[in-house]
C-alpha cells in the first residue's frame, strides 16, 4: 500500500513538474508571438480614430512600461507571474487576475453544462442503438451521431439561433445574465450555447456507448445471466451499463479539453462572457498582460484537466497504475 | 384607440349623457395616444459593435465609445438630430466680428453629482484638452484657443490669436464635452473613475466585457427628457451575433448593420432600418513609394476602378459610386460638376500610367484588414480592378490593430480606408490633406505635403466671409483632384437596425452618423 501511495505521489509530482514547464513554454511562446505581431496597444488606447502626436504616444508608452526593452519586459513579467502577480490590464489598470477569476467560472459552467447536455442526449441514444443493433433505429441513430460529430459548432449554433430564437422566440439569441440577478434568465441564456457545444460530444458519447454496450452484451457473463433467467431489463441496467460506463466516463474526460477549445467559437457566437471572449478582445486590443493571463489560465486549465483525467484513469484501472510504478 | 372607441358605442339617452361620454371618449383617446407615442420610462437595449477601450472624454476611441459618451456628456454645443449645431450647455454664444472672441453664456444645467455647470468647469475641461501633455484627439484644433476667461460663473470668453472659423464645430464634438473641474482634479487620469457629465443619462454600471448601463438623470436641463429610465449598451463584437440579437428581440437597436443583413432587416415586419450615406471608402497612398509619388499614377487608379465592382463585392450593392472628392452635397466645397471628375475609363488609366513611365504596370502592396469583411472585400475588389491595367497588387491583411499600427507608421504602399469627416464644416479636409509637421498620420496619405493645398486650407480656416470661403474650397477641390492624394471609391450606407417599438432615434445624416448616439435623449420604447 505504501509503495503504491509513494508511487502515486511520484507520479503526481512528475506530472506537476511537467505541467509547470509546459505552462512556462506556453507563456514564453505567447509573449514572443504577441510582440512579433504587428499592432500597438498605445495607438488603440489613444483612439483608433485619432491621429495621436508622437509625443502623446511616447508618453503613454512610458506610462505603461512599454518603452522598456522586450526582453526586460519578459523577465519582469515572468518574475511577477512566479509571485502570482499577472499584471494589470493596459486599458484600465484592472488586475488581470480579477478578470480571469470573473470569467473563468463562466467558461467552466458552459463546458460542464455542455457535458451534461451531451451525456443526457448521448447515453440514451447509444443504449437505444445498441439494443436494436442493425435495425432501422440503429441506422438512423448512428447516422445522426455521425452528422453530429461532423457538423461544425458554428453551423449548429447558427441553426439553433435561427430556429429557437428568431423563428420560435423561445430562447434568447445570446448574452449572459448573472445567476444572482435572475436564475431563470441565466439558464435560458445558457441553454443554446450549452447545446451547441455539447451536441458534438453527445454524438461521440452515443457512439462510444453503443460500441461499449455491444461489446459487453457479447460477453459470456451476459449469456450466463440470461440463462439464469434474469430479466432483460435488469441485465441491461444493472450489469451491462455498469460495465460499459468506464469507457464512456473516460471519453467524457478526454473530450473536456477539446470542449475548452470549442468554447472559443461558442462564446463568441453567443456573446458568452467567458475566458475565450476575454482572450479574443484582449488580442484585438493588444492588451498584452491580459492576453498572457487569460492564455495562461486556459493552458493551466487544459493541463489540469488532462492531469486529473489521467490520474483518475490510472486509479480506475489498476493495469495502468502498475505499469507506471 | 380601438378600445377607446368601444367604450362609447352604447352611448344613448340624454344630451348630457352624450356630453359626458364625449368627454370621456376624448380623455380616453388622449390617454391612448399619449400611451402609444410618449410612453415615458422603459429600458432600451442598445447592441454596440464593440466595447470602448476608454471613456476618456477627450479621446475619440471609435463609435461605440462616442455613442455611450453622448448619453452621459454634453458640450457647450453639440450636433443635433438634424445635423445642425445646437446650443447645449451654452444657452447662447456670440462671436466677435473679427472672429477672435467667442463669448458663451451658460444655461442653468447640473452635473450628475448635483453641482451646477459653471464657467470654471468649462475652463478646466477645455484646458485639459489644450494642455501640452494632453492625449486629446483634437488637441491641435482646440489648442488654437489662446486664453479662456471666466468673467462670471455663467460666462466664458475664449480668445484666439487668429481667426479659426471652424472652432465652434470642434467644440461640438463629443470630445469637447464639459466635465466638472472638481472631478477632473481628482480623476482626470483614472480610467476607472465613475464618469460625471451633464448629459441626459448618468453612468450606472460597467460590466467589463458585457454591457454598460446608464440611468435617467432627473436633473437634465431639457424639460421632459430623457424619456427612457435606463439604457443598456450591450457589446457585440461579432456582427452576426449582433444582428441575431436584434432579430430575436434581445436588443432594441444595433449599430453598424452589416450590409449583407440590411435587406433582411428591411423585410422583417418587426424591424426597420435607419440608413444614411455619410462615410466613404477610399485609397490612401504612401507618396514616398515610387509609382505612387506621381499624381498621374494616382489618377490612373481613380480612372481604372469600376466603383460598382466594389459596391457589389463588399457592400451588397448598398452604396453610391464616388468619382470625385468625398464632399457631401450641401457641404462647403461641393460642386455638381466636380462630383464626378473621374469616370471609369480603362484606356485613360492606361494612358496615364504610360505617361508616368509605367506602361506595363508595377507591383504594389495594399494594406487592409481581414478583421472587417467590408475592408477585406474592398481590397480584394481593388486588386482585381487594378490587375486590368497591369498593376499587380499583393494584399496585406493583418487584424485591425495591426492595420492601425502599420497605417500610423507609414508601413504601406497604399491602403483601404473607410472613414468620414469629423465635423460638418469644410475644415474636416485639413485632417486628411494638410501636410505640416506630422507627415505620417492615420488619415493622411503618408508624406503628402503640398504648399498650395496647405495654404488654401489655412486660408479657409481664417476666412470669415462665406462667399470667399466657398471660393477657397472650390480652388482647393481643383488642386486636390489634380494631385489626387486619395482615390475615393464610394459613399457607403451606414445603418442602424431598430425594432419598430423604438421611436425618436435618428441616424444623423452625412458625416455625423457616428454621433447619432446623442438622439438617445429623444428615444422612446413602447
Amino acid at each position: 500500500m505504501n509503495a503504491t501511495l509513494s508511487g502515486a505521489l511520484v507520479l503526481v509530482g512528475r506530472k506537476l513538474l511537467t505541467a509547470f514547464v509546459q505552462l512556462w513554454l506556453v507563456a514564453t511562446l505567447i509573449f514572443s508571438v504577441m510582440y512579433i505581431m504587428p499592432g500597438d496597444p498605445v495607438l488603440l488606447l489613444l483612439g483608433a480614430e485619432s491621429n495621436p502626436s508622437p509625443e502623446a504616444v511616447a508618453a503613454m508608452r512610458g506610462q505603461l512600461g512599454l518603452d522598456q526593452p522586450v526582453i526586460s519586459q519578459y523577465f519582469v513579467w515572468l518574475w511577477n507571474a512566479l509571485h502570482l502577480d499577472f499584471g494589470k490590464s493596459l486599458t484600465n489598470g484592472y488586475p488581470v487576475a480579477k478578470y480571469v477569476t470573473s470569467n473563468l467560472p463562466r467558461t467552466l459552467e458552459l463546458a460542464f453544462a455542455a457535458i451534461i447536455v451531451a451525456a443526457l442526449i448521448g447515453v440514451p441514444l447509444g443504449i437505444a442503438a445498441a439494443l436494436k443493433r442493425g435495425s432501422l433505429r440503429d441506422t438512423v441513430l448512428t447516422s445522426i451521431a455521425t452528422i453530429g460529430i461532423s457538423v461544425p459548432v458554428y453551423i449548429l449554433g447558427t441553426l439553433l439561433v435561427l430556429f429557437f430564437s428568431i423563428q420560435l422566440g423561445w430562447l434568447p439569441a445570446s448574452g449572459y445574465t448573472d445567476i444572482s440577478r435572475n436564475v431563470v434568465e441565466h439558464f435560458r441564456k445558457l441553454a443554446l450555447p450549452a447545446f451547441a457545444l455539447g451536441f458534438g460530444l453527445a454524438a461521440s458519447i452515443a457512439r462510444m456507448t453503443r460500441s461499449s454496450m455491444l461489446e459487453i452484451l457479447g460477453r459470456d457473463f451476459v449469456r450466463a445471466l440470461r440463462a439464469k433467467g434474469m430479466s432483460e431489463h435488469r441485465i441491461i441496467w444493472q450489469h451491462v451499463l455498469r460495465n460499459a460506463a468506464i469507457p464512456i466516463v473516460t471519453i467524457i474526460g478526454l473530450q473536456l479539453g477539446n470542449l475548452m477549445g470549442g468554447t472559443v467559437l461558442v462564446e463568441a457566437m453567443f456573446n458568452w462572457p467567458g475566458l475565450s471572449t476575454l482572450l479574443v478582445s484582449a488580442v484585438s486590443a493588444r492588451n498584452y498582460p491580459l492576453v498572457q493571463g487569460s492564455m495562461l489560465a486556459i493552458a493551466a486549465l487544459f493541463i489540469l484537466i488532462n492531469l486529473v483525467v489521467e490520474l483518475f484513469y490510472s486509479l480506475l484501472d489498476p493495469r495502468i497504475r502498475r505499469r507506471r510504478s | 384607440m380601438e378600445q377607446a372607441c368601444g367604450t362609447i358605442t352604447p352611448a344613448r339617452g340624454s344630451i348630457m349623457k352624450k356630453r359626458v361620454l364625449g368627454a370621456l371618449f376624448a380623455l380616453a383617446s388622449s390617454l391612448a395616444i399619449s400611451q402609444a407615442f410618449a410612453a415615458d420610462g422603459g429600458t432600451l437595449y442598445f447592441g454596440l459593435s464593440g466595447e470602448p477601450s476608454t471613456l476618456d472624454t477627450t479621446i475619440n476611441a471609435g463609435t461605440p465609445a462616442r455613442t455611450i459618451r453622448l448619453a452621459i456628456h454634453r458640450g457647450l454645443v453639440n450636433y443635433g438630430a438634424d445635423g445642425k449645431l445646437s446650443n447645449e450647455l451654452a444657452a447662447f454664444y456670440d462671436v466677435s466680428p473679427d472672429a477672435l472672441t467667442y463669448t458663451f453664456k451658460l444655461r442653468d444645467a447640473k452635473f450628475h453629482d448635483g453641482s451646477p455647470v459653471t464657467a470654471a468647469d468649462v475652463k478646466a475641461s477645455l484646458e485639459r484638452i489644450k494642455a501640452p501633455d494632453s492625449k486629446a484627439t483634437y488637441r491641435n484644433e482646440i489648442g488654437i484657443i489662446d486664453t479662456i476667461e471666466t468673467p462670471d460663473a455663467k460666462t466664458v470668453k475664449l480668445t484666439l490669436a487668429k481667426p479659426f472659423v471652424p472652432l465652434i464645430h470642434y467644440l461640438a464634438l463629443p470630445e469637447s464635452a464639459i466635465v466638472p473641474a472638481a472631478w477632473l482634479k481628482q480623476h482626470a487620469n483614472d480610467p476607472n473613475a465613475t464618469p460625471i457629465g451633464a448629459g441626459p443619462f448618468k453612468f450606472a454600471n460597467w460590466e467589463r466585457g458585457r454591457e454598460l448601463t446608464v440611468e435617467k438623470f432627473d436633473g437634465y436641463y431639457k424639460q421632459g427628457k430623457p424619456h427612457l429610465d435606463d439604457v443598456h449598451y450591450v457589446f457585440y463584437g461579432d456582427e452576426n451575433t449582433r444582428v441575431n440579437a436584434l432579430k430575436s428581440g434581445d436588443v432594441d437597436i444595433i449599430d453598424y448593420v452589416p450590409w449583407k443583413d440590411a435587406a433582411a432587416i428591411e423585410a422583417n415586419p418587426d424591424l426597420k432600418l435607419a440608413s444614411t450615406s455619410g462615410p466613404f471608402m477610399m485609397l490612401q497612398f504612401n507618396t514616398k513609394f515610387e509609382p505612387f509619388s506621381k499624381p498621374e499614377v494616382r489618377q490612373a487608379i481613380a480612372y481604372a476602378i469600376d466603383r460598382s465592382a466594389i459596391i457589389n463585392t463588399a457592400f451588397n450593392g448598398r452604396g453610391t459610386p464616388l468619382f470625385g472628392i468625398a464632399i457631401p452635397e450641401g457641404y462647403l466645397g461641393y460642386s455638381k460638376d466636380k462630383a464626378n471628375y473621374f469616370s471609369h475609363n480603362i484606356q485613360k488609366a492606361k494612358d496615364l500610367l504610360a505617361k508616368a513611365g509605367y506602361p506595363d504596370g508595377f507591383q504594389a502592396r495594399l494594406l487592409s484588414t481581414s478583421q472587417y469583411g467590408f475592408h477585406n472585400n474592398t481590397a480584394v475588389a481593388v486588386q482585381a480592378e487594378l490587375a486590368k491595367i497591369g498593376i499587380k497588387v499583393t494584399l496585406d491583411l493583418p487584424d485591425w490593430s495591426g492595420r492601425i499600427a502599420k497605417n500610423n507608421a507609414g508601413d504601406y504602399d497604399f491602403l483601404v480606408a473607410g472613414t468620414a469627416g469629423d465635423i460638418a464644416d469644410a475644415d474636416w479636409l485639413s485632417n486628411f490633406f494638410y501636410g505640416g509637421k506630422q507627415l505620417v498620420r492615420l488619415n493622411n496619405s503618408a508624406y503628402f505635403d503640398d504648399p498650395t493645398i496647405n495654404a488654401l486650407l489655412d486660408k479657409g480656416r481664417v476666412t470669415l466671409d462665406p462667399a470667399e470661403r466657398e471660393k477657397i474650397y472650390g480652388q482647393f477641390v481643383d488642386r486636390a483632384l489634380e494631385l489626387s492624394p486619395f482615390v475615393y471609391l464610394m459613399w457607403r450606407d451606414q445603418s442602424f437596425g431598430l425594432r419598430k417599438t423604438v421611436k425618436g432615434f435618428t441616424n444623423i445624416p452625412g458625416f455625423l452618423t457616428f454621433q447619432s448616439g446623442i438622439t438617445v435623449e429623444d428615444t422612446e420604447v413602447k
